[in-house]
């Protein structure tokens, strides 16, 4: 006999709505290209490009307001794979990807690719280790499935509150980038006020539909986020090299970029290697002064692997990419879904560097060494702006050389000024930044008020609470962690990408060995894992302590997970094999989880527990 | 459909040896990245150098291959099994 592979999706007439909204965006943007030559001012596009995506965004998130605790917390369980795909996709990249790593890129060269393949790889081990595991189960968030899995409150208790300040850091560090975007659009608001704004329209989006308002809300943010940085790097494309496919073409451009430097004398510190939290920081304007193409330049082979890793672990283990895999019909779908994140993903990181190249390319040859009589237009309007400083006190000032000095996480918003394209397109690339930040903070609410909901205050305070003052909790709790976030985001010196590979660190040493032992080895039991987890949490923010005041061990901060993980690994086996076997129980649930096919096995321990013959609820 | 034991075993036992490989994979392709990178910097293609080329969309490609062989067979074990989703 075969089962029913059919589901009906969420609305028959949702790829419609989508085309439709794509295609307003597009509209947009094209009739602001028109205006803006029939003489509409720049600020005028500014405030429309920054303000007209959020009002969509807004009007997506009401519209997909819910009273359904189903819906609330895992949008019905009827996403299809595209539009999960697209939701993991933008949870796995966010603005951190679009600003932050093409400046690094930018300025430590190709080994920030590092951050760029572990964005990957953790959405391929997702993909391999967790998906159709995690589906099957069916829990709500990743402290519900190992409370369901091990029959504890007390781990599902302890799981929720580590999960908090990984998604604080990582929520902080997008809003911020946000408020930074948003700040070119709109200059005269400050960026402070932007941040806070921002983390307001984040609020705005996923109150009312929690997970539902979140996966179409995210959905519409990522088509912006491609469409966003996809057409400067192609328009520059086909300028450059006559072919618009960036990441096949760029090789040209990599060859004449690598003389440039050497000319220029960008590549001052070339073979200097320190460590990724050095490498990688962003501390104001700063000069270029890294080779792009030579590997190992900025820093050593071994760190590179190492964050690779930590970054692939924790983005493996993102509390809100597992709770994302309960929302799908079947477990096929999820399959399927994470097919295409990990395409979207690849896809938009392999652009990345090609976008880096360009932005190098022009500004390697328009502006640095250039005499200050000659700065080109494009030049004047970035510095105008605020994008870059362009001074003559570096090189020779005799004869009036500049250097120029950028700002890593607006570098991205260089390439269609230089590029000369028109302004829209500036507005567009910082639209784009700006949602990929909305999509990715928003996770991190929607992830943080799914615990405190469902596993701190319904496992534990009132196992009677009804739907409505459940999803009053969790709309309480969004409120809650966005004002603590903004609060962070509002601190000065913190550099927002050093606050998302600290918040994947600490992931990946608490949350990574738990849940892959957990899913993989029956013998493990909730103890061990408890106190693994509480190990790696430890581990991790104890490196990340050390290293950030110069501590003893030499280990960097932002690979802080490479020492968390083993250590809470560690303490998982040991414990596991001190303690008694499980029983035939937990060894059916860990068999259970393996096989596609059947209820999910937090809808049979519902059903059990009905009947009053199931604890695991 | 009821999958007796036997079939359990047989459904767990590949889809865990698929995983295994899967997972291998791509451990193998972020901790050696470095080495063929390094070693294969003075070939050419597609006007990059060739470690280059493999730091920046090689690795990715693979990644992208990988859990796209990974669903294929995982999809194939399940309809071996007759067990295509969750009712």
């Amino acid at each position: 006999m075969s089962l029913n592979t059919h589901y009906a999706v969420v609305n028959p007439r949702l790829g419609a709505s989508f085309a439709i909204f794509t295609s307003a965006f597009v509209c947009l943007v094209l009739m602001l290209v028109i205006l803006e030559q029939l003489g509409l001012s720049r600020t005028s596009i500014g405030q429309i490009m920054a303000l007209a995506p959020i009002g969509l965004y807004l009007f997506i998130g009401v519209m997909a307001r819910t009273i359904a605790v189903d819906d609330f917390f895992i949008s019905g369980q009827r996403v299809p794979p595209l539009y999960n795909g697209l939701s993991l996709t933008v949870n796995a990249l966010g603005a951190t990807a679009a600003l932050s790593l093409t400046g690094a890129l930018l300025f430590a060269g190709l080994d920030a690719m590092a951050i760029g393949a572990g964005v990957v790889a953790g959405v391929a081990a997702l993909a391999i280790l967790f998906g159709a595991q995690m589906r099957k189960v069916g829990a709500f968030t990743l402290p519900g499935f190992f409370g369901l899995r091990f029959n504890s409150r007390a781990l599902r208790f302890a799981a929720a509150l580590l999960l908090i300040p990984p998604c604080i850091l990582i929520f902080a560090a997008e809003a911020k980038l946000a408020g930074l975007a948003a700040s070119f659009l709109l200059p005269d608001m400050g960026r402070e006020n932007l941040t806070a704004l921002a983390a307001a329209a984040v609020v705005a989006c996923v109150i009312l539909g929690g997970m539902r308002g979140l996966t179409w809300t995210q959905c519409a943010q990522t088509i912006v986020l491609f469409i966003g940085l996809g057409a400067p790097v192609v328009i520059v494309s086909l300028m450059l090299t006559n072919l618009p496919i960036p990441q096949l073409t760029y090789g040209y451009v990599v060859q004449e970029l690598s003389q440039l430097e050497v000319a220029k004398s960008l590549t001052s510190s070339a073979g200097a290697t320190v460590p990724p939290s050095q490498a990688f920081a962003s501390e104001g304007f700063a000069a270029l002064t890294q080779p792009f193409a030579k590997l190992f330049s900025s820093i050593d082979e071994v760190d590179f692997v190492l964050l690779a890793l930590c970054v692939m672990l924790g983005g493996a283990a993102l509390p809100i990419q597992i709770a994302r895999l309960s929302t799908t019909p079947t477990v096929g779908a999820v399959r399927k879904s994470l097919g295409w994140s990990v395409l979207l993903t690849g896809a938009l990181v392999m652009t990345l560097p090609a976008y880096a190249a360009f932005i190098k390319f022009y500004v390697a040859q328009d502006l640095s060494g250039q005499p200050l009589s000659e700065i080109p237009a494009w030049g004047q309007q970035a510095r105008s702006l605020g994008l870059l400083t362009i001074t003559g006190d570096a090189l020779n000032p005799a004869l009036g050389e500049s250097e120029t000095r950028l700002l890593r996480d607006a570098a991205a918003l260089i390439l269609p000024l230089a590029g000369k394209t028109p302004y829209a397109l500036f507005g567009l690339v910082a639209a784009a930044a700006i949602a990929a930040a909305l999509a990715a903070a928003g996770a991190q609410l929607v992830s943080i008020a799914n615990a405190l909901s469902n596993d701190v205050h319904y496992n534990l305070v009132n196992r009677a609470a009804s739907p409505a003052k459940r999803l009053l909790i969790a709309r309480l709790s969004i409120i809650g962690a966005a004002i603590v976030g903004a609060w962070l985001a509002a601190q000065p010196g913190y550099d927002p990408l050093m606050l998302v590979l600290w918040a994947l660190s600490i992931v990946a040493g608490t949350f990574f060995p738990a849940l892959a032992l957990a899913v993989w080895w029956t013998r493990t039991n909730g103890t061990a894992i408890l106190f693994g987890m509480i190990a790696g949490f430890i581990a991790a923010v104890g490196v990340i302590a050390m290293g950030e005041a110069g501590g003893p061990f030499g280990v960097d901060s932002v690979t802080a997970g490479a020492v968390a993980a083993p250590v809470s690994a560690l303490v998982i086996v040991v414990m596991s094999v001190m303690a008694r076997a499980p029983d035939e129980e937990a060894k059916e649930f860990v068999e259970d989880m393996r096989i596609s096919a059947g209820e999910t096995l937090y809808a049979r321990a519902l059903r059990l527990a009905a009947r009053g013959r199931s604890p695991r609820i | 459909m009821i999958l007796d034991d036997e079939q359990r075993r047989a459904q767990i036992f590949r889809a865990g040896w698929l995983t295994a490989a899967a997972f291998l994979l791509i451990m193998l392709l972020v901790l050696t990245a470095p080495i063929w990178a390094t070693t294969l910097q003075p070939y050419r293609f597609l006007r990059f150098d060739l470690g280059f080329f493999i730091v920046a969309h090689g690795m990715i490609v693979v990644l992208i291959g990988t859990v796209y062989w990974f669903n294929q067979n995982q999809e194939q074990i399940d309809r071996e099994f007759n067990a295509p989703g969750l009712a």
